[in-house]
């Protein structure tokens, strides 16, 4: 299982890309006004970098929020160049020190996203790109690497896709490589529910056709999985479909649904073929505009063939529950549980907490500490993280 | 990509709104409202499953020989985002010029249900608007208790280009220009 046999420092790394489920409390169910992916994280739109300056970031004077404008520091590359409306450019620098208690290595600097992203936006057609430079540990989102056996220095694309947007842009049609719909698009990417289910936007998406949904009462998403071409051999890819859908009926409440299975000739991870099955609920509810709670559930159904083709499927699990405290604007605490049974059973404790000093700029810190069940005995680990996003 | 945008796309995405408010059909004629607080909101779409809500409790009825009057009050009236609201008071819906939205029903037409009954329909009334004025159809549902406490709600749809109110634009948000409106609220006869 992937999940418990990645290197430590990649399974505890926390948080990744820029999303926001939380913002279903300022009354935004839908993604797409403020992120070009339809299904949300990642790039945002321009409509999404004006609400992140006002709605996110911190403001000295919270009366500014009121008064003015969104800063034009919030523009491409801190409003320093200006970009026509049908060209987005944008970048995603992250890094940070990390610290493993009872590791060899005390302090572990990591760069964990160093990349340049572009839309471009000729209605109806939408084409966008990732491209990542001098970046290790990125797995499946590599593209070359110098050294394949450490991962170093690779160009890394976690995601490239070529869009059409129909029906006043209610449907959304991709293909490419493509963030795999399911569940709460949090940006832990290490959590259980993202790491187990292979459905973080950190390195997990894959090739494939995507359509995607947003109405005022719903949205949804569903992928036909073709596999990740940027691994070889054939066999290892992934084939098949994932997806979900999520409903409002109320406001500040989403419940969601999510559905995925995979097969593939030879798993990337046990190294046997398998049929993979990942099917959950997922919510998110903001009792009151400073707090939003996110849960998700998951079940998990391994079906693994050995060499004479006999079956043996493991049923499994996996949960995360989160809350999304804004103290005031622009400073968040984010604590979490989670929990998961796939091969050994896991259980943890998040306290993560994120500011917005700036435009575009968040300076977040994690605490997660993680107790894990093997047949061999429990076992303990903590990891701090301090990291530091730019998304210019 | 600069957030200051032309003046078309400054527009925010607010919305909208108010229009108005309204509603309720029922009326019934000699109606005071009670303590519990009405509640009026509108609903804007844009692009994407972009959706934009402003409410307000500011209903107050007015009535004369010929017809019930709902006003609300658009100053206070909110969509959850300050700026936002700002926009919409000074961009779209002009409150200074235009402080309240009403809808006017002909007492001839309001449906009086008995105590303990129920009534639902639909009316016509003149929906006054940013200095505009248009007849609608509207659905209201009523009912009233055995101690004549009466609750009643209704929605309508209107069209703001209708009413000389510029469809909200910001940042390549462009909301639809047609707008839910619902109201509730509850009286005494």
């Amino acid at each position: 299982m992937r999940y418990w046999s990645l290197p430590a420092l990649a399974l505890l790394t926390a948080p990744g890309a820029l999303a926001y489920p939380s913002m279903i409390a300022h009354g935004y169910t839908s993604c797409a006004a403020c992120h070009v992916d339809p299904s949300g994280a990642g790039q945002l739109t321009q409509y999404g970098r004006g609400m992140s300056d006002l709605l996110v970031r911190w403001h000295v004077d919270p009366k500014e929020v009121e008064s003015g404008e969104p800063s034009p520091a919030a523009g491409f590359l801190f409003g320093l160049l200006p970009t026509p409306e049908w060209l987005n450019p944008s970048g995603n620098l992250r890094g940070g020190p990390m610290v493993v208690v009872g590791s060899n290595v005390a302090v572990v600097p990591l760069v964990m996203a160093t990349d340049l992203t572009a839309t471009l936006e000729l209605s109806p057609v939408v084409a966008h790109v990732a491209l990542g430079f001098g970046l290790k540990n990125m797995g499946p989102a590599v593209v070359i690497s110098p050294d394949p056996s450490t991962g170093e220095l690779a160009l890394v694309s976690r995601e490239h896709w070529l869009g059409l947007k129909l029906f006043d842009d209610a449907l959304v049609l991709r293909a490419g490589r493509v963030p795999v719909p399911f569940g709460l698009r949090n940006v832990e990417h290490t959590s259980a529910v993202r790491a187990l289910t292979r459905t973080d936007v950190n390195t997990d998406q894959q090739h494939g056709v995507a359509v995607a949904f947003a109405g005022d009462l719903l949205r949804a998403e569903v992928m036909g999985l073709l596999g990740n071409y940027q691994i070889r051999p054939d066999a290892v890819r992934e084939r098949g479909y994932a997806g979900f859908v999520e409903l409002f009926p109320v406001e500040h409440v989403g419940i969601g649904a999510s559905s995925l299975l995979t097969w593939a000739g030879r798993d990337l991870d046990t190294e046997v073929p398998l049929l993979r099955q990942a099917h959950g609920v997922f919510a998110r509810f903001a009792p009151v505009e400073p707090l939003a709670l996110l849960f998700e559930g998951d079940a998990l159904v391994d079906t693994a063939f050995d060499a004479a083709g006999a079956p043996t499927t493991t049923v499994g699990g996996a949960a995360w529950l989160q809350a999304d405290w804004t103290i005031i604007p622009g400073v968040h605490l984010l604590p979490a549980i989670e929990s998961s049974a796939h091969g050994d059973g896991m259980l943890a404790g998040w306290l993560g907490a994120a500011w917005y000093p700036l435009p575009h700029t968040e300076l977040r810190a994690d605490a997660i500490v993680r107790e894990t069940f093997a047949a061999a005995g429990p076992t303990s680990a903590f990891v701090g993280l301090l990291q530091l996003h730019l998304y210019l | 990509m600069r957030l200051t945008p032309s003046p078309r796309l400054r527009a925010l995405p607010i919305v909208l709104g108010v229009l108005a408010t309204t509603f309720a059909g029922v009326a019934l004629a000699g109606y005071t409202l009670t303590k519990t607080p009405a509640a009026v909101q509108f609903t804007g779409i844009g692009p994407g499953g972009f959706k934009m809500v402003g409410k307000t409790a500011a209903l107050s009825l007015v009535q004369d020989d010929k017809a019930l009057t709902f006003v609300v009050a658009l100053a206070d009236l909110t969509t959850g985002i300050a700026l936002r609201d700002r926009h919409m008071r000074e961009k779209y819906l002009e409150v200074a010029k235009f402080p309240d939205v009403r809808l006017a029903v002909p007492l001839a037409s309001l449906p009086n249900p008995a105590a303990g009954a129920s009534t639902a329909g639909e009316l016509k009334g003149t929906l006054s608007l940013h200095g505009k004025q248009r007849e609608i159809p509207f659905k209201y549902e009523a009912s009233c208790t055995v101690a004549n406490v009466c609750t009643a709600k209704g929605s309508f749809t209107i069209n703001i280009k209708e009413f000389d109110i510029v469809v909200p634009s910001y940042l390549g948000i462009t909301l639809k220009p047609d707008v839910v409106v619902e109201a509730q609220f509850e009286g005494t006869r």
